[in-house]
């Protein structure tokens, strides 16, 4: 369900991520206002600790234009858990604040690391 | 989809593969070998099974005789959680006929590798030295690296040729003779 006046149309992130794995996601937040507003993009990781982690956003704000969507960057490191992502939107009122408008959440499994080894040669052998 | 047959094994030199099946002249199984990846595989059950330890026809012929040491330089690429691996090179005799192979002097070494989630190369050179008692048909080599319950490596067949086990004179020649002054 869409805020006042932002909605978060997608989380970009993959279905798993192993332990310790930096984890890049996308969270695409739409200016549903009639005009360009200030939108801010928030965002945590639940998965059993508090307070929640956050996300980090190298830029998150940006002023976004009427209708359009503006895809703001995050990322985190993997837990050694399943967690999930929860990501916020905010607009940016005239009286100076940020205000909270509109959520969503997507799920990203912990995956096992299993060792592999590839491409297996010998590139020399000789008497020395 | 099916692939054909393009080469029996031991008519290409091994740097040579190409991505396709290859027969094993000796007991008629097919072989599938993924140049890309450098990987043999098995047909089995309808899939495609990957070979821990490919035998292939040795690019060279190295001449060694016992005492001397062999050096066998190799490369892999690990991904997975940190982990302690054994890097291990042989000579011995691979059967033609039993595709055992009997591996009679060998040299280990091991390595810490860390965690990583993308496949990192390592590269390791190892040197085995052939023993006196070394006999003119020890002349396979196989390196292989193993660690966390899996297992990778490839045998050169043909790599060796011993030399120098028997005293031999040959060619023997009266050059000359003379008076001497």
């Amino acid at each position: 369900m869409a805020g006042k006046y932002t909605e978060i149309v997608g989380i970009v992130a993959p279905s798993s991520a192993v332990a310790g794995q930096k984890v890049n996601i996308e969270v695409r937040i739409k200016n549903t206002y009639s005009a360009s507003i200030g939108i801010m993009a928030g965002g945590a990781l639940e998965y059993g600790v508090t307070p929640w982690p956050t996300i980090d956003y190298p830029s998150y704000q940006a002023n976004v234009a009427a209708g359009a969507t503006h895809t703001f960057y995050g990322s985190f490191t993997m837990p050694d858990s399943d967690v999930t992502i929860h990501a916020y939107s905010y607009w940016y009122g005239s009286d100076g604040a940020w205000h909270f408008d509109d959520d969503k959440t997507k799920d990203i499994d912990v995956a096992e690391l299993v060792p592999e080894f590839s491409q297996f040669e010998i590139s020399n052998y000789s008497r020395r | 989809m099916v692939k054909t047959l393009q080469l029996d094994l031991g008519v290409l030199t091994p740097s040579q593969y190409q991505t396709g099946w290859y027969r094993d002249p000796n007991t008629g199984e097919y072989y599938y070998y993924d140049a890309s990846v450098k990987q043999w595989y098995i047909h089995t059950a309808g899939l495609l099974v990957p070979l821990s330890i490919a035998s292939e026809t040795a690019p060279k012929t190295v001449d060694i005789a016992p005492g001397d040491t062999l050096r066998i330089e190799y490369s892999y690429r690990y991904s997975g959680p940190a982990v302690t691996v054994i890097e291990y090179a042989s000579v011995g005799v691979y059967g033609s006929v039993t595709h055992i192979y009997d591996e009679k002097v060998n040299k280990s070494r091991s390595r810490s590798l860390p965690q990583t989630t993308t496949p990192t190369l390592y590269t390791g050179n190892l040197d085995i030295v052939l023993p006196t008692n070394t006999v003119g048909d020890w002349d396979d080599i196989e390196c292989k690296v193993s660690g966390g319950g899996e297992e990778l490596g490839l045998r050169y067949l043909g790599a060796l040729n011993i030399v120098g086990l028997e005293v031999e004179f040959s060619e023997f020649t009266v050059v000359d003779y003379y008076k001497k002054e």
